[in-house]
């Protein structure tokens, strides 16, 4: 009666990672970080489509891509911040650097592999509303075969981009999820462990991609 | 979670919707069944084909009676009529008659049980007409209360799964992220499963609610919803 396979809920949850991007700068548009959003997804879209990139022999040349369009748009450092809230003053700059360095690779590593396997999935850019003063939600729907799934992109203003900063799905916190993990680890062991844990899994997600 | 990176998983079931059904009051129902189901009118009509059955296997039990009556004339001019009451003349003659006669089958035994034989079939299509009349209305009561269950029932696995959905998120993202456990993982992946199979089977019990309501009513269910 059930079968398990690629998509569904972890593919939406890839996909909210994939659309976790923008590009054009800052405009007087009404909806500039939904805009920015539709872009970025087009552009993942296009690489993903891109028959000279399909294949394994293209496999780090389409990931250095995808790469790229993620990494100028998605706030990797402001997430991990944002994760540890509190505890985040509690580390020194060389532990911050190491944080948000490892939290990128593992969102990276873990969901890579999925959003190259997106394909099908309709992806509808609902609306943009106004969170407070200095952040935004954009209101999507993945449209899969089966399920809508509601993804919401919280993006703020930096420069003359918006960035993503966190990714509610079907009512969860990305960043809110994390955070409360992450605090129950550094209550109950040390900053060593977490880190300790997150390398591990970064290790195991690598060889499993190999 | 043991599975290799580039896999994931989905719950892969079809998109099965809760029928069109916009339900009315008991009454209107239990009024359409007397209107449109066929039995109502297959039992009128055995009822009064078996009640002259048995009426006619009754009427055994006495003689029947009958009348005969005949005339004879003959005329023959060239010859002479024979005046002797003692020989028949068969070419000079007019006569009539009457005669009163009566049937009666002795065999009791066998028309009693040719009555009572009428009398069961009379009684059964009687009996079937009770079980009309009562049966049919508790099959509408029962389908629309069914209908009414199975609703209450998708309303609550509904807030159920989606709980589980949220789950099944977050655990999974803690795994990933290597902060989560793998049995809180499998484990919201299984209740989230279950939870969508009570929902899915509430939905079922909905829809063959409807289609037993339907029918129930004297209505073609795909005829009324079409065919999805």
């Amino acid at each position: 009666m059930f079968r398990i396979k690629l998509s569904g809920l972890l593919m939406a949850f890839t996909a909210g990672l994939l659309l976790m991007i923008t590009t054009p700068g800052l405009t007087e548009n009404k909806s500039p970080a939904l805009d920015q959003l539709k872009t970025g997804v087009n552009q993942i879209l296009d690489v993903l489509r891109d028959a000279g990139l399909k294949g394994e022999g293209q496999k780090k040349e389409r990931r250095d891509k995808i790469h790229s369009i993620i990494t100028k748009n998605f706030d990797f450092d402001e997430m991990a911040k944002r994760c540890l809230a509190r505890n985040w003053a509690k580390l020194v700059d060389r532990e911050r650097k190491e944080f948000a360095g490892v939290f990128s690779e593992l969102l990276e590593a873990s969901y890579i592999g999925k959003i190259e396997q997106y394909t099908n999935e309709e992806v509808i850019f609902k609306s943009e509303r106004e969170a407070s003063p200095d952040s935004t939600v954009v209101n999507t729907l993945i449209k899969t075969q089966n399920n809508e799934i509601p993804i919401n992109y919280s993006m703020y203003p930096k420069g003359s981009k918006w960035w993503v900063y966190d990714v509610n799905i079907e009512g969860v916190s990305l960043i809110g999820n994390y955070r409360s993990q992450f605090n129950q680890i550094l209550a109950k062991d040390s900053y060593s462990e977490l880190i300790k844990r997150m390398k591990t899994r970064l290790t195991e997600l690598r060889k499993e991609d190999k | 979670m043991g599975i290799p990176n580039p896999e994931s998983f989905e719950i892969a079931d079809k998109n099965l919707e809760p029928v069109k059904f916009d339900p009315a009051g008991i009454k209107k129902y239990l009024d359409d069944s007397k209107q449109q189901r066929p039995e109502y009118d297959q039992i009128k009509n055995g009822m009064i084909a078996k009640e002259a059955l048995y009426e006619a296997e009754k009427a055994d039990y006495y003689p029947t009676i009958f009348a005969a009556g005949m005339a004879s004339y003959a005329g023959a001019p060239d010859r002479d009529a024979v005046r002797n009451p003692w020989i028949y003349d068969r070419f000079n003659h007019e006569e009539a008659g009457v005669a009163l006669g009566m049937k009666w089958n002795f065999d009791f035994g066998i028309t009693k049980a040719k009555v009572g034989q009428a009398r069961a079939e009379y009684l059964k299509v009687t009996k079937k007409k009770e079980y009309a009349d009562m049966g049919i209305p508790v099959q509408v009561e029962q389908a629309y209360y069914e209908i009414m269950e199975a609703r209450r029932v998708i309303d609550s696995t509904s807030k159920g799964y989606k709980a589980a959905r949220k789950w099944l998120v977050g655990s999974v993202a803690n795994y990933d992220m290597g902060v989560g456990e793998m049995k809180d993982a499998a484990d919201s992946i299984v209740v989230y499963a279950q939870l969508k199979q009570e929902y899915l089977k509430a939905i079922l019990n909905y829809n063959m609610g409807v289609a037993n309501l339907d029918h129930a009513c004297g209505r073609d269910t795909l005829e009324v919803r079409g065919a999805n």
